[in-house]
């Protein structure tokens, strides 16, 4: 291990340009004699378009054009595309309804993309937007799942799916399932409601279009998690011109999480008016289109029953979810109550048997797709809580019953009901780790404490695991310059993350040459010739082992030429502390002479020229990043407050690259868990249609008032399914949160009879679960 | 169209007489501007439209916290941090420091005034949104209306509007017998706190007495009140960053003895100005502070309230908060 090598908790290289404001988003870019695009968003939930006159808009001063789905089609322009399509559970296939930029003919949602002005200032823009006439004739609409699957709801679609239901799927041995249910001693049943949440990336979408009538090529600069699936989705799905003719370009991005991955409407219409008006067009959303049209998150109503023995073992585990997937299918969104997370419902746990059920919904809200965890968040929550339901119900302490259920280090690799393969843990282990350090033995006595100040203490545990970091592989190219720097060419895009931070770490450990001589590029089609993005945690665990790959790729190419420098055979050379020497002798090169000789014909032999590599490498499988957080509340019985006093975590995210940006990655993941346990809700009036919480004074953000000190530990159990042995990071802090954060409530309030309350916990619906249960108990 | 600032002739006068006769010219179309936390807002929404912005941040006379014989004064344009850390507030109105501090972020309170927290306009939703109701000049409540969302709105004074104070400094400025200088053109008048705020039933247009050509100056704290038994608390959604849902702000002399010998004690955010809970003062007045006179003193704080459709959590909030004050300070 180097001074700046894997495993160092070295300081992120991009820290400098982002704190001096040298960062360059998307809106900080800006092209000669370019226009603004603004989108009219529909005001209806549902309603039939029968006229749009835009004569006046395109009357109006500044306005350069001002184009309807209409115009967009005459052009030839594909309609937004699906890649999910769990089948239904008799076999048929999911019927994908059409999804176009601008709406046809009807809208389906409120905020859903009308129509476009294009201008020489927003302003203007703006103005004429409110000039387009549409004659609106409103619909009965439907925005909540139980609503949605009652007989006689508003069909979304007509009858393309009837009663709102996309897809039936199933998932596990039914018939096996209801034999364990059928011997059990127990059945402990829960109802969740994991509730809608509004993505709230610190930079709003946003994007720059320009087409060059020359070689006619589109080039888009567009924050997103990875630029080459855009552009082949724009070239093949939305222009359908070849690959060639469309560049994207991710500049800095500033926050994604998972709603930056999606082909949205707008950028459409900007790359559709760069060509047709012949200038860059900018469009950027603002935050209220930002909480209408952004892919929101989760949205889910959950049925889940657990089997167990009289030992308290679990037998089986049931589940029926709903699943809200919106208006229209973004790209995964059928997959996220699906096939992204159900497999990871049976957590932790040895359960023999399971069957997860599911409806995926359609509502007049707008889409829902992956949001940081994609499911995963979704059945940690339904397993840990009823985990702690169970504990209660059957009188087991809540660390025995995980403990008698967990899977044992000796069981992995670990195949569950649900199909997973999991690859190491020492779950227990973590578990006691964290029980010592967040003191669980002295919390009587602080709960006790407490009381004394009118204070209810609460004390709420979850043991998450969650699947990620499998599936396809990455390429990257390294190369050295004859100075000696080393580009290393990714197509994995950092949202904030510090990609570039760690990427070189892995170089720098591999080569031993500073942090400083190394370039990480990512983000432009034309300079990253493959990539597959950003997402489920992939970037460190499979780029980063990508990245090793190549570079060992490019060492064995660098022991060809020192062969040839020192006279010796290949076989013999090896690399170690930036020099190639011949085994067992003090006869070496520097990696620098080797690199000066890799560009001299007359010195490095009979190799190819230069000193680069690329090779891809894809994960065996999936990791299995699991782990223990300890949340310890306080909850003011009088006013429904809420203080964290103590939150503990225990993490096995594998082997660290660099604990520091792990950290941070778990940190700021948590703070999103508790953020959706305990404040965030994205609200559809029932009635209308409209989005109640369109603004940060509605939808309730936690702020650093509302987040604890965490006191973080991590043992290192390295996965067998990727080189570095990493298991991702991402995600893992939001998925472990939330339980944590409900099942501490839910411990506190146990104290004057509460059972049972819903998120977003805020201090309101926990007031009000405290005066109900007290004007039962005194009733 | 939301987000753009229409256009204004923006004024940033250095002394009190400039911008006077600047308000007298422009009248009612001209806008005061403090700390420009609430003011840029209005005008990005477009629901203010003002011919004229006068920003009175260079006017230095505005500015600083003095000690005089009869207690403190502290201008209208001093920042809310410079109040939440002076030492001499701190020392001796530690009231006044607490809800300083407690005002918004400290992003917000390094620039926000007290003059602009205490002066701020409704926070009602709809009539931010630029809609036509009652205080807006038009002829509708929404938030009181059936199907209307009131979580944050009154309990108490409703007329028309149901619009609360917001402000987490102005409970402060009654509980401790603040006096409000106020100059025009005109000369200067001193209004006691509680005359300073007004509710709809007196001006459904306005939260204060200023009138276009008035500027707020000082707000004198006397010293009456000086080191005694304080109690602040402010129950918002979030614990940074939010408005109350009800704030409590008390000030308490007690004897020897233990026993209550005044008191002022005022909530916010329950009604259109600061509500001085005369009951609960004259029940505890002479009373021990204990638990039993708490109890009894909350059951009478919300005593009157006539509560909204989503807002009846504030009754025991009220209560709880009030009892505390009184069981806590």
């Amino acid at each position: 291990m180097g001074n700046f090598g894997i495993g160092q908790a070295v300081r992120r290289v991009e820290d400098k340009r982002f704190l001096t404001g040298a960062g360059q988003y998307t809106d900080d870019i800006n092209k000669p004699g370019q226009l603004y695009l603004h989108i009219l968003h529909s005001p209806h939930a549902h309603a039939d378009i029968s006229s749009i006159d835009t004569t006046a808009a395109k009357a109006a001063p500044g306005v350069v054009g001002v184009l309807t789905q209409a115009d967009l089609d005459a052009l030839g322009i594909g309609d937004i595309l699906n890649l999910a399509a769990p089948p239904h559970k008799d076999g048929r296939a999911l019927e994908v309804p059409a999804r176009p930029a601008l709406a046809r003919g009807r809208v389906r949602y409120v905020g859903e993309p009308v129509a476009a002005v294009v201008a020489d200032t927003l302003a203007n823009a703006k103005d004429a937007a409110d000039l387009i006439e549409v004659d609106y004739k409103e619909l009965p609409a439907v925005v909540d799942i139980a609503d949605a699957a009652k007989p006689g709801a508003p069909l979304v679609h007509g009858t393309e799916a009837p009663g709102n239901v996309w897809t039936h799927w199933q998932l596990g041995d039914e018939a096996a399932t209801k034999a364990a249910f059928e011997k059990a001693h127990k059945v402990v049943k829960i109802d969740l409601i994991n509730n809608r949440i509004a993505p709230t990336a610190m930079e709003p979408r946003g994007a720059l279009a320009e087409y060059d009538v020359a070689t006619e090529r589109y080039t888009l600069i567009q924050g997103s998690q990875g630029s080459h699936k855009l552009r082949d989705w724009f070239a093949k799905n939305i222009l359908k011109v070849p690959l060639d003719k469309v560049r994207v370009i991710s500049p800095d991005v500033g926050g994604a999480f998972g709603m930056k991955n999606f082909l949205f409407n707008e950028p459409i219409v900007a790359v559709v008016a760069s060509k047709l008006y012949g200038k860059p067009i900018k469009w950027m959303a603002d935050r209220a289109g930002s909480f209408l049209n952004d892919a929101h998150g989760r949205d889910q109503i959950n049925h889940a029953e657990l089997a167990l023995d009289k030992d308290g073992m679990f037998l089986g585990l049931r589940v029926s979810s709903f699943g809200n997937v919106g208006a229209y299918l973004s790209q995964f969104g059928a997959a996220i109550p699906t096939m992204a997370g159900c497999a990871m419902l049976v957590g932790a746990y040895r359960t023999p048997a399971a069957y997860v059920d599911v409806r995926v919904m359609m509502t007049n809200t707008a889409p829902v797709d992956a949001y940081r965890g994609a499911g995963r968040p979704e059945a940690a929550y339904v397993m840990e809580r009823l985990v702690d339901k169970a504990s209660r119900e059957l009188g087991i302490p809540a660390a025995e019953l995980r403990r008698k259920n967990f899977i044992r280090p000796e069981d992995f690799p670990y195949k569950t009901a649900l199909g997973h393969k999991y690859d190491s843990g020492r779950y227990a282990e973590l578990m006691d780790a964290a029980y010592k350090r967040a003191d669980v033995a002295g919390f009587e006595t602080r709960r006790a404490a407490a009381k004394k100040n009118g204070k209810l203490r609460g004390l709420g545990i979850s043991y998450y695991v969650e699947a990620c970091a499998g599936g396809q592989g990455e390429q990257p190219h390294l190369k050295f310059d004859a100075d000696g720097k080393l580009t290393i060419i990714i197509g994995t895009q950092d949202n904030g993350q510090g990609h570039r931070t760690v990427y070189a770490q892995i170089a720098a450990d591999a080569f031993g040459i500073p942090i400083e001589n190394i370039v990480v590029k990512q983000g432009d089609t034309d300079e990253v010739p493959t990539g597959v993005g950003t997402g489920g945690s992939r970037s460190i665990p499979v780029g980063g082992s990508a990245v090793r790959a190549t570079l060992l790729k490019m060492i064995e190419h660098g022991k060809d030429i020192a062969s040839n420098l020192l006279e010796a055979s290949a076989q013999d050379i090896e690399f170690d502390a930036g020099a190639f020497k011949i085994a067992g002798t003090d006869r070496k090169v520097s990696l620098k002479d080797v690199i000066g000789a890799s560009f001299d014909d007359a010195k490095r032999g009979d190799v190819k020229p230069g000193l680069y590599a690329a090779e891809t490498y894809a994960p065996a499988g999936a990791t299995f990043p699991n782990g223990c957080h300890i949340c310890e509340v306080d909850v003011d019985a009088e006013t429904g407050e809420l203080e964290f006093v103590n939150y503990t975590i225990q993490d096995d995210l594998g082997y660290a690259m660099n604990p520091l940006l792990m950290e941070g990655q778990i940190f700021g993941g948590a703070v999103q868990g508790l953020g959706q346990c305990l404040f965030e809700h994205a609200v559809y009036d029932k009635e209308t249609g409209q989005l109640m919480t369109g603004s940060f004074m509605d939808y309730t953000m936690p702020r650093a008032g509302n987040t604890p000190r965490f006191n973080y530990a991590y043992t290192e159990v390295p996965t067998p399914n990727n080189t570095l042995g990493i298991k991702g990071a991402g995600e893992a802090g939001t998925i472990g949160a939330t339980p944590a954060v409900a099942n501490a409530v839910i411990d506190a309030l146990s104290a004057v009879g509460v059972t049972h309350i819903d998120m977003p916990m805020t201090g309101l619906k926990i007031w009000q679960a405290i005066q109900s249960a007290q004007s039962k108990s005194a009733a | 169209m939301k987000d753009m600032m229409p256009k204004f002739d923006l004024f940033q006068p250095a002394d009190i007489e400039t911008a006077l006769k600047l308000l007298d010219k422009y009248g009612a179309k001209a806008w005061k501007m403090a700390g420009g936390q609430d003011s840029l807002d209005w005008f990005k929404d477009r629901a203010k439209r003002p011919d004229a912005v006068i920003d009175l941040s260079g006017i230095e006379a505005l500015k600083g916290i003095r000690e005089t014989a009869a207690g403190l004064e502290i201008g209208a344009m001093t920042t809310l941090a410079e109040i939440a850390a002076n030492p001499i507030v701190k020392e001796k109105f530690g009231l006044l420091a607490t809800a300083a501090g407690r005002v918004a972020s400290p992003q917000i309170r390094t620039v926000g005034t007290i003059g602009g927290n205490v002066s701020q306009d409704a926070r009602c939703w709809y009539y931010r949104s630029g809609l036509d109701c009652y205080r807006a000049g038009g002829n509708t409540c929404y938030a009181g209306t059936p199907q209307g969302m009131n979580r944050e709105h009154c309990l108490f004074g409703a007329s028309r509007c149901v619009a609360v104070t917001p402000s987490d400094t102005a409970p402060v400025m009654v509980a401790l017998e603040a006096e409000f200088v106020i100059r025009s053109s005109k000369g200067e008048r001193v209004l006691p706190a509680d005359k300073y705020f007004i509710g709809p039933a007196v001006n459904i247009t306005h939260m204060t007495v200023l009138e276009p050509g008035d500027i707020l100056m000082t707000i004198r704290i006397p010293s009456k009140w000086a080191g005694a038994k304080f109690y602040y608390e402010k129950v918002a959604d979030r614990n940074t960053w939010d408005f109350p849902l009800v704030n409590v702000a008390s000030a308490m002399k007690v004897k020897a003895d233990g026993v209550i010998e005044d008191i002022r004690i005022v909530c916010g955010a329950v009604e259109c100005v600061p509500r001085r809970l005369n009951a609960v003062e004259d029940i505890v007045k002479g009373s021990p502070q204990n638990e039993d006179t708490a109890t009894l003193a909350a059951s009478s704080a919300a005593r009157g309230a006539a509560p909204l459709n989503f807002n009846h959590f504030k009754i025991p909030l009220m209560e709880n908060l009030v009892k505390r004050a009184i069981r806590d300070s």
